[in-house]
């Protein structure tokens, strides 16, 4: 009897298999994590809940060693835990199924279920019963998966299934799944739920992160909130009455009153899209007026910057985009030239030409202005720049300074400033303040109101719904593909019932 | 219904034609070949296209190439490019010719090449994943680097190590690639067999191959797998430095001296034939064998047109093929994404 | 002190940094060459080295603006062997027996520009390969390359044409001009005009700066309205263009248009260009460079011939230099930012 109590109480004491204490994470300007600490208990499945940019994926990064922690620590089963790769986060005990998908597509199912754990004999590769076993994971998942099959003739759900299974069988005493969902079916969706709960009766801890609440309802024993980084509550789900509380939790008292209507109302149309649909868009059909700011607001993958992509002319589309009155069949360069102008999500890789200088990236979307016959004018770039610089309160010492060696801010501000240089009258938005500090963000939203001032139409996509509901006259609610509603912003937004729409509530 | 049986038909054929073109490719280059020298004078000097000296001949000249496009196909697979094949390939022989010359025997010149053609691919697999260097470029840069090598350690400069010279090599020099073995064909062949094997089995069996894939497939999910990008990618270059040894042996020993020239233009050979046997140049798959095959075509056409035409027609027919090869290579490949 | 010159160099940009940092090592390798090298710091010499490498520098001009975006062009030694072997076809006179020696009979400048037209058709298969098909440029470059030196046998069978030709065609290749009491090549002379014309393209007009946005991110400059793919076409038609005039000039000269003339220019292109400070991973780099490059080329080879090396010496020499190039700008850049 006193044998038993002793294991009983053994258990209560490592009742948590991972501890979070005083985790904080610094980016230059940014503080994505603050101070976060909570336990997830033993054998639970623990779902992690908030807003886009709440901190949820940065958390996650420290745990599977992606990024490294400024300060804090973290327990896994009481001792110190650190992994310097996602590796050696495995080989200790955690294994995380990523939102990208991470299959190699030339290799066959069975070859990718044991990528990286073959079990070998003078290099040569065995099929031991572990290969069976992983097999048999994938079977009980999808029996249509044929694991001598190449990974590139399955669909992207299938891919995710492969992933889950390898993920699943790897032996580990905690398995974090980001966004498993986002690409699968109702019937693949109800399997990885069977799946989930069979590993906490096998002693699995889950760590579930997901922007369907029902799914949380459904699956979850413990749930943790995090806002702005920082970690608001964790407890039992049983503790939560509904959806609405949930939400509540994960937007908290925000004050929404910064939106500031327009001077005029807007009356012209600018850009008219009607039925456009391609592989991710279904039937998007909306509206922009000249001098108005219109927001599109969905989770991620929900087709936000899809929309951007095709009135870009990036990819292809069905339907018809009519702009100024014109049909418009465009491509970037023809994009521009009619006047409309892109910020892209990935001001990095998709904005900005880092290795010049500011001078020689502020002057490329409409070049002819500062050139004749060819020849550039260095003494009208110059002026642009110092313009835009001035305008924009871009912080150098030099115009011939690297776009590299500034901060997130300012690298933001230069490509706002590539597009102002363009003329454009309609401005596609893709997450504008993404990765940047307070006060530059505010300045940005400044600039957007400027720009409304003197006639120019702004679309703005984005995934804060802060950003979206205190600068929109209007916002479109995407969910999946699909256009959901069309909101007035009048000052008086229920953001709750933003939230529960944009999560595929009715 | 009728139309929709017929239209999978045709989409079989498709995918057929695109798996097995190089065949097909092949079998017309024979025909075509058989034709020609039927006609006029023939290949090589004596009787038909298809007659026994003949193939033992252009098995005898196709050796070298068809053991460098193996470990080609092998580093190609990975994502990655090794130039200096051809160069190494020369070193090699040339070591394997001074090593010969100063009495020691067969197996010890073997080795000795064998040994340089490692310490050429480790070289190669440092800089590029040590140093980060471009692949391309590093290579390039070694492939100078291993010519200036062999054309210095060469005692009569240019001329290279004959048998007439006053050091001369054994009569057996060339024993290894002329002499016959086994139904009339010289060992070199049946190591460049047991070779073609050993990259097979290399490919399909073990972690190496499979890892190889995976690194030319997706090189993230292979590091997040756990895989050492670094490790492996010297591997393959040390394989390729191994069989570039062997290559450079069999041309020694075909051409009877240890030409430090040898191997001129080979990365070229090697990027025809890898390239019409379809390995994607992205990278994560493709077929060694298919490679080999494209191998003996590019012999079979820049050797065999000397019946009719010639010498100088071959620099010609060597880049029209390439650029054939590049368009066809281009077309399998984009037929693949649509089907 | 040693901070100010800190800030000084911070506020150099990059590129400007790295042909800095490459004249230094121009400067210092030619210090050495001078104590080590018996000879070498006399005039004449210090002259051939400027002046006999010429062709260097226009194909490393044309290689710069090629490497500036990432890829390569193997086919300049192919091409420099068709234009020379072509411009003497052209320029033979009709009248004669042997196959070798008959031509087109036209005169000098007409041919030239012919062959040009003809070594652009080569730039054009280039391009339209890597702009339309997206086909990696070293592949098909060497293809074309092959190709280019192909016609050039076929027409030259296998040897060179030099028979049968008017005084007139070694005009431009021979021509002197005499500034004081020293005398200087008019190819040397076509070569500077070429690089300042190309100096002034590249830094004071919208295509050169197009070069740079293609090559510092391509991804970035499609979305900024720049017809990425046609740009790197037009580089490729004007490196053939480039070539072509070295082959033409080349083979005005020697009076003659060899067929094997050019064998590993593309690699010396390459050097040049690596040594003159443009970055491998595109981006960066100056004609400037290719210049400097050239000179550093020069006197590494001058150097070892003064210094009774063998010729074979140039391979290893030539590999081991670039190699060095490359790694010393990696490191000073990365020194740079830390």
């Amino acid at each position: 009897m006193l044998l038993f109590f002793d294991v009983e109480w053994g258990e209560i004491m490592s009742e948590n298999i991972l501890e979070i204490r005083n985790l904080t994470k610094e980016y230059p300007g940014v503080i994505a994590l603050n101070d976060v600490s909570f336990d997830i208990r033993k054998n639970t499945v623990h779902c992690l809940v908030g807003e886009n940019g709440a901190g949820k994926s940065t958390l996650i990064k420290v745990i599977t060693g992606a990024i490294q922690r400024t300060k804090g620590e973290i327990l896994l089963n009481g001792k110190e835990y650190h992994a310097a790769n996602s590796n050696e986060a495995r080989v200790k005990g955690v294994s995380t199924l990523f939102q990208e998908l991470n299959v190699v597509d030339q290799l066959t199912v069975e070859e990718n279920l044991t990528l990286g754990v073959e079990e070998t004999k003078f290099g040569f590769i065995k099929n031991t019963e572990k290969n069976a076993q992983v097999i048999k994971t994938l079977k009980s998942l999808d029996p249509s998966i044929d694991p001598k099959q190449s990974v590139s003739s399955l669909c992207v759900a299938k891919k995710q299934i492969v992933e889950i299974a390898k993920a699943v069988s790897s032996n580990a005493d905690v398995i974090i799944m980001d966004e498993p969902t986002a690409s699968l079916s109702e019937t693949e969706i109800q399997k990885l739920f069977g799946i989930v709960k069979d590993l906490r009766k096998n002693n699995v801890t889950v760590i579930y992160i997901s922007h369907r609440l029902d799914e949380i309802f459904e699956l979850a024993d413990d749930v943790t909130v995090m806002r702005d980084g920082r970690h608001i509550e964790t407890k039992p789900i049983t503790e939560v009455k509904d959806r609405v509380e949930l939400i509540r939790m994960m937007i908290g008292k925000t004050i929404y009153e910064a939106y500031i209507p327009p001077e005029v109302k807007p009356e012209e149309n600018i850009l008219q899209v009607e039925n456009v649909s391609n592989k991710k868009l279904k039937n998007i059909s909306f509206n922009v007026k000249k001098g108005e700011i219109v927001g599109f607001y969905g989770l991620i993958g929900a087709g936000k910057t899809e929309i951007a992509r095709a009135i870009y002319g990036e990819d292809p589309f069905h339907g018809t985009i009519t702009f100024e009155g014109k049909p418009f069949h465009p491509t970037p360069h023809k994009a521009i030239k009619a006047g409309v102008a892109l910020v892209p999500e990935e001001r990095r890789t998709q904005g900005l030409f880092t290795m010049l200088t500011i001078r020689s990236n502020v002057p490329v979307m409409s070049m002819n202005k500062v050139a004749t016959m060819g020849f550039l004018n260095i003494a009208q770039e110059k002026a642009a720049t110092k313009k835009y610089i001035d305008a924009l309160n871009i912080v150098t010492h030099s115009m011939e300074k690297e776009v590299a060696k500034l901060s997130g801010g300012n690298q933001q501000k230069i490509v706002f400033a590539k597009s102002l240089f363009s003329d454009a009258d309609l401005l596609m938005l893709d997450e504008p303040t993404r990765g940047i500090d307070v006060g530059a963000k505010s300045e940005i939203y400044t600039i957007i109101r400027n720009l409304r001032k003197e006639g120019k139409s702004v679309m703005i996509f984005s995934s804060e719904l802060t950003e979206i509901v205190n600068m929109c006259d209007r916002i479109y609610l995407l969910y999946d593909g699909e256009l959901c509603t069309c909101i007035e912003n009048g000052g008086d937004i229920d953001t709750q019932q933003i939230i529960h729409i944009v999560t595929g509530g009715e | 219904m009728k139309k929709e049986s017929l239209l999978s038909r045709k989409f079989d054929f498709k995918k057929f034609i695109q798996k097995n073109y190089i065949y097909l490719f092949f079998f017309l280059v024979i025909i075509v070949f058989s034709f020609i020298s039927a006609r006029g004078t023939t290949w090589f000097g004596r009787g038909h296209f298809l007659s026994s000296y003949n193939l033992v001949s252009l098995i005898r000249v196709c050796s070298p190439t068809i053991i460098l496009a193996c470990g080609f196909t092998f580093i190609m697979i990975a994502g990655y490019m090794d130039l200096s094949v051809g160069s190494a390939m020369g070193l090699c022989g040339v070591i394997y010719a001074l090593i010969v010359r100063a009495g020691y025997p067969f197996i010890v010149g073997m080795l000795g090449a064998v040994g340089v053609g490692i310490l050429c691919g480790l070289i190669n697999g440092v800089i590029v994943t040590r140093l980060r260097i471009t692949p391309v470029i590093a290579t390039l840069v070694t492939m100078m680097a291993y010519r200036g090598v062999a054309l210095l350690i060469v005692p009569d400069k240019f001329s290279g190590i004959k048998s007439t010279d006053i050091l001369s090599l054994p009569t057996w020099f060339g024993d290894y690639s002329r002499g016959k073995f086994l139904l009339g064909l010289p060992p070199a062949f049946y190591v460049a067999v047991v070779i073609i094997v050993i990259i097979v089995v290399l490919q399909r069996k073990t972690v190496i191959g499979k890892y190889s894939a995976a690194i030319g497939g997706n090189s993230v999910s292979a590091q997040l797998a756990g895989i050492s990008v670094a490790k492996y990618v010297s591997i393959l270059f040390v394989i390729t430095g191994i069989l570039a040894a062997f290559a450079g042996v069999t041309q020694a020993s075909y051409s009877g001296m240890g030409d430090p020239l040898s191997g001129y233009g080979m990365e070229t050979d090697c990027i025809i034939a890898v390239l019409l046997g379809g390995t994607a140049f992205t990278g994560g798959e493709g077929s060694t064998f298919k490679s080999v095959i494209g191998a003996m075509i590019i012999i079979c056409i820049t050797t065999g047109i000397l019946t009719v035409v010639d010498a100088y027609y071959q620099d010609f027919l060597k880049g029209a093929v390439l650029i054939l090869a590049v368009t066809m290579n281009k077309l399998i490949n984009s037929k693949e994404c649509l089907a | 002190m040693g901070k100010q010159k800190k800030k000084l160099l911070v506020a150099l940009s990059d590129e400007l940094f790295i042909i800095l940092f490459m004249t230094g090592v121009l400067l210092v390798l030619f210090g050495i060459a001078c104590i080590a090298v018996p000879n070498f710091a006399c005039k004449s010499n210090i002259l051939a080295l400027l002046t006999n490498n010429w062709y260097l520098v226009l194909l490393g001009i044309g290689t710069t603006f090629i490497v500036k975006t990432g890829n390569m062009d193997m086919s300049l030694g192919g091409i420099v062997a068709m234009a020379g072997v072509l411009v003497a076809f052209f320029c033979q006179g009709t009248d004669a027996t042997r196959t070798l020696d008959i031509g087109l009979g036209l005169s000098f400048f007409p041919a030239a520009l012919l062959a040009i037209l003809c070594c652009m058709v080569i730039g054009l298969i280039n391009a339209f390969f890597i702009a339309r098909l997206k086909v990696a440029s070293l592949i098909i470059t060497l293809g074309t390359g092959f190709l280019a030196r192909g016609i050039a046998q076929i027409i030259a069978r296998g040897a060179q044409r030099s028979t049968n030709l008017d005084d007139s065609f070694g005009l431009v290749g021979k021509m002197y001009v005499q500034f004081g009491n020293t005398s200087i090549k008019l190819s040397v002379i076509i070569m500077l005009v070429i690089l300042i014309i190309f100096y002034i393209i590249e830094k004071k007009t919208v295509f050169g700066r197009t070069t740079y946005y293609v090559g510092a991110n391509a991804k970035a400059a499609k979305l900024s309205g720049i017809k990425a793919d046609r740009h790197l076409g037009t580089l490729f038609l004007i490196n053939s263009v480039l070539a072509a005039i070295v082959g033409i000039v080349l083979a005005s000269e020697f009076l003659a248009g060899y067929s094997t003339r050019g064998k590993g220019f593309e690699f010396d292109a390459l050097c040049v260009t690596l040594l003159g400070g443009t970055s491998v991973a595109g981006g960066f780099g100056s004609v400037l460079g290719a210049f400097i490059g050239t000179m550093t080329f020069s006197i590494v080879t001058n150097a070892a011939g003064g210094m009774l090396l063998s010729p074979d010496w140039t391979f290893i020499l030539k590999g081991v230099v670039t190699f060095l190039a490359i790694v010393a700008q990696r490191y000073a850049l990365d020194k740079r930012k830390a």
